[in-house]
């Protein structure tokens, strides 16, 4: 079991290289080769997760004693962040058959795909601080170079913005790694977890350059200006990536590991998490609200999902704990599936100005049902997932003595709805204007992800009991082993 | 020691201002590369026990080094790429982006 470990990181890595070996074959096998790639890395994940929920736990290292050499283990956090990130990658990877044809080089967005795919497994599958830096900054730069993909002005000047705050973000980041590594002597997180960090002097300035370059990379609210330009100029399926996995593998799994080893719920940093978490949640919401732009008002709304996982994190609960990773998981479900649809609409409409859009259910129907299930989730209708995630965040927050909070959340759900409603009936529902008379739905390539994410959004929220039973209370209890 | 403490700091510093204020595209960059340097420095001097010569410190430095560098070329690229579209590299002329 232990083999899977560096192939959950060596398949990407290898895949990516095949493509780039045959770019110049046809646009056929380089399609094949990319999407075996991430198939390949979903069935890893999945047998990897098997035996690892079942209670099992499994390492692996390369040369000298971590941190001088490679150290991965796993746990049942890491198995749900992976099975995130490869479900959505898969999907984004299958859509992008399709939707990357009007790019150039479609070799080198794989390339690139599969390389911040190989990033975000490493990230998570790393022992230790530094390994999880160096997935963090591979992960990035692929990103950074996604973000500029179509090499138009706005392309290039987002991805420019995201390069300055992004590595502003992990300068941070490492510094407070090696900071945090001058004061206690290590930065494995299993030793980490069981020195009793939080309690050591002076940990305060390492603790703060972490939270801040986390915050960055996650896009928390006073760290958001780079998000709503890069993810609403990339090319969808990469913006559904950036969105849906990369800002919670690279910001918020940090927090999660660190959580009882450094922030400790209960002090001062954990208070000035929950500040920055109610700040995200209502700004976000409010800014998603005056948007025109179907991509800008995701990107902006991703700002207050983001806060609503950081809420039930710096809570620190048990139940809050479930709440946060239940949410988060289901944002990468959603979110996903919104981008793949303005995708969709952007790609066949030719247009995502919500005022010049409308009627569209009567031309893209698939399109429309699966938005409309992103809808409901993500404005928290029962039975569907968004429900029960928020509901439990908010149940949590009450129970804490957080009511402030709760209401705060509240809040942040009815202005979703707005934002969403505003969406819908812009989009989708309305006149059809005369422009878009002769729009036609989205090839089945594209299609078929969105209704596989608008399947598990709907079957997440019934089947809501065993998802917390079998897959989310492993993970908070793989959290709370430094508490 | 603190005249090494002393030399990051002043780096770090050097390279914020050049990312806050300047608004040349390479001159944003050379900001950045300062502050790589100047973290690298100041995770190299402050090992545990204030040892320089830790190993472990050593190769966090590195890293952000070789993190620092490895931007700085695809920000140097970009930045090529977005004079040839302006024209200029001047940041404030280049507001095709809304807030």
């Amino acid at each position: 079991m232990s083999a899977l470990l560096p192939a959950l990181i060596i398949v990407p890595l290898a895949a990516a290289l095949l493509v780039a070996l045959s770019s110049r074959s046809s646009a056929r096998v380089v399609d094949v080769l990319g999407n075996l790639g991430t198939f390949v890395v979903l069935g890893l994940a999945v047998a990897l997760a098997v035996p690892v929920l079942a209670g099992s736990v499994a390492s692996w290292s390369l040369g000298d004693a971590s941190p001088l050499g490679i150290s991965l283990t796993v746990d049942a956090l890491s198995v749900l962040m992976l099975l995130v990130i490869s479900v959505d990658s898969v999907a984004a990877s299958v859509y992008s058959i399709a939707y990357m044809e009007e790019y150039t080089s479609k070799a080198k967005y794989y390339v690139l795909f599969l390389l911040m795919v190989a990033g975000m497994n490493m990230v998570v599958l790393g022992a230790d601080l530094v390994n999880m830096y160096v997935g963090i900054e591979v992960a990035a730069l692929s990103c950074y170079a996604l973000v500029a993909y179509g090499l138009g002005k706005e392309y290039l000047e987002a991805s420019f913005r995201y390069q300055v705050l992004g590595t502003v973000g992990t300068l941070c980041l490492v510094a407070g790694i090696g900071l945090l590594y001058g004061r206690v002597g290590t930065v494995s997180f299993a030793r980490l977890a069981a020195s009793g960090v939080s309690t050591v002097a002076g940990i305060g300035v390492p603790a703060i350059l972490i939270l801040s370059g986390l915050a960055l990379k996650a896009a928390f609210m006073p760290y958001h200006a780079w998000l709503p330009d890069a993810h609403s100029t990339a090319p969808s399926p990469v913006s559904a990536m950036l969105s849906g996995v990369f800002v919670k593998v690279v910001g918020v799994y940090g927090l999660f590991r660190l959580l009882f080893v450094v922030f400790v719920p209960g002090g001062v940093l954990a208070t000035a998490l929950l500040v920055i978490a109610a700040l995200s949640i209502l700004a976000g919401a409010f800014l998603a609200l005056a948007q025109m732009d179907m991509k800008r008002l995701l990107a902006y709304h991703t700002i207050s999902q983001m806060g609503y996982v950081l809420l039930g994190l710096a809570i620190g609960t048990p139940l809050a704990l479930v709440g946060a990773l239940f949410h988060l998981v289901n944002h990468a479900l959603f979110k996903e599936l919104f981008f793949l649809g303005a995708g969709s609409v952007e790609r066949q409409a030719g247009t995502r100005d919500i005022g010049k859009l409308g009627g569209l259910n009567s031309r893209m129907p698939v399109t429309g049902v699966t938005s409309a299930i992103g809808f409901f989730s993500i404005s928290g209708c029962p039975p569907f997932n968004g429900f029960w995630s928020k509901l439990i965040i908010i149940v949590a927050a009450v129970q804490a003595g957080h009511v402030g909070l709760g209401v705060v959340g509240a809040v942040g759900a009815i202005l979703t709805v707005a934002s969403f409603l505003k969406y819908e009936k812009g989009v989708f529902f309305g006149a059809l204007p005369e422009a878009l008379q002769n729009v036609k739905e989205s090839p089945a390539s594209m299609w078929v992800p969105m209704v596989v994410l608008a399947v598990a959004c709907l079957a997440l929220g019934l089947a809501f009991p065993w998802v917390i039973e079998y897959l989310l209370e492993p993970a908070v209890s793989a959290i709370m082993i430094g508490a | 020691m603190n005249a090494l403490y002393l030399v990051s700091a002043l780096l770090i510093a050097v390279g914020l201002y050049g990312v806050l204020i300047k608004r040349n595209l390479f001159k944003v960059l050379f900001g950045i590369v300062l502050m790589a340097i100047g973290v690298a420095a100041v995770v190299v001097v402050s090992g545990p026990g204030g040892s320089p010569a830790d190993a472990v410190s050593q190769a966090i430095g590195l890293i952000a080094v070789v993190g620092g560098g490895s931007v700085a070329s695809l920000m140097v690229v970009t930045a090529v790429r977005l004079h040839e579209k302006y024209g200029t590299l001047d940041i404030r002329e280049m507001r095709r982006l809304k807030g």
